[in-house]
């Protein structure tokens, strides 16, 4: 994430390992994303109705779009077995040690 | 497509949706249509299987025998292979995806699979995020597969041969980024289903209109989307640490 916004930024709501984050708010899209990924019918159209009320239209379908694209490219890398560039281990460095991400099962070098 | 919709949807976002929908009913690269459009069904059949709901609550996946509930359309191994796509992808392993291969699916096969599978998944999430009645599935079109494999692929960034830069006709180069900030010269993620370029080169579409094209990703200022650049990583982010993609 750092990639794109170039800002230290604490991220760990991005593993669940935090409720905040300084992104403007950032919580009202982690939820909707949570309900997308793992939540009810109710669940995202409560989540969704949170953040239409505060951010309108566009966000919602921007949010939507993201996390729907990132649900199916999850599962191509996945299922591909793409290794992460060598180019981008140094400059995520800090990143994947906040978040704890060379544990995963997923992490390729 | 979303003339219905209780919200109002970006009209490339439409578009490209249209365009995805056709090519999943087309015949693919190596995939009639009408095997396409089975493998599209199976994906949402998917979510309701009981046994994938067993081994994806098991600590193994591979700890738990049994049969797919499955639509009767496909040979077991093709279902096999959707139902772990679509259910459980964070745990799949070198030697799963090795497995299937011997199993008799042909690597460019598999490959032309999970990209209907990410094209079928990509837009059913979208809607069902939005509160919108899927689309029905499209009807197949009749046709051959077109059957060309292309040359110069290289088993060094995944599992599965990709086509290099280097290597790649400038169709497929169309969606390498180049000359664009600091962006390598092709991310691993796009160079993924390049074994079978009509895939790769149709799904990036829906990535550039879903998430960021090229001159945006690799661009602090630009930013096309009316959400920041902070919040579509949050977003992007979050839905990977959940399907525990480290990607």
């Amino acid at each position: 994430m750092s990639l794109q916004t170039n800002k230290n930024t604490d991220l760990r709501i991005v593993t669940g390992a935090a409720a905040d984050v300084e992104i403007e708010n950032g919580v009202l899209f982690v939820r909707y994303v949570e309900a997308i990924v793992t939540g009810t019918v109710a669940e995202v159209a409560s989540t969704r109705d949170a953040l239409f009320r505060v951010l309108g239209n566009d966000a919602v379908v921007d949010a939507a779009a993201v996390a729907a694209l990132f649900h199916a490219i999850n599962r191509l890398a996945d299922a591909i077995g793409i290794q992460f560039e060598t180019s981008k281990l140094e400059r995520t460095a800090d990143l994947r040690d906040q978040l704890a991400l060379d544990g995963m099962e997923t992490a390729r070098f | 497509m979303y003339d219905h919709a209780p919200y109002t949807v970006r009209q490339d976002i439409i578009d490209t949706h249209v365009r995805t929908w056709r090519h999943i009913a087309a015949p693919g690269t190596w995939l009639t249509g009408e095997r396409r459009v089975a493998i599209a069904a199976e994906t949402r059949n998917a979510a309701a299987c009981p046994l994938c709901g067993e081994r994806k609550a098991a600590l193994s996946p591979y700890s738990v025998e049994g049969e797919h509930d499955s639509l009767k359309n496909l040979p077991e191994n093709i279902v096999e292979m959707i139902h772990r796509i679509a259910t459980d992808p964070g745990r799949i392993t070198q030697t799963w995806v090795e497995g299937v291969i011997a199993g008799g699916i042909p690597e460019t096969d598999y490959i032309e699979v999970v990209g209907v599978i990410a094209h079928c998944l990509c837009i059913d999430t979208f809607t069902d995020a939005l509160g919108i009645a899927r689309h029905l599935l499209p009807d197949s079109i009749e046709g051959e597969p077109s059957r060309e494999r292309p040359a110069g692929a290289v088993k060094d960034s995944a599992w599965l041969p990709t086509v290099p830069p280097e290597n790649a006709d400038e169709e497929l180069l169309a969606i390498y980024p180049r000359n664009i900030g600091d962006a390598p010269n092709a991310p691993n993620v796009r160079r993924a289903m390049s074994l079978v370029p009509a895939e790769a080169i149709s799904f990036f579409a829906l990535n550039d209109v879903q998430y960021l094209p090229p001159e945006a990703m690799w661009n602090l200022p630009v930013n096309p989307r009316s959400i920041s650049k902070s919040q579509v990583e949050l977003v992007a982010s979050r839905v990977s640490s959940l399907n525990g993609c480290f990607y």
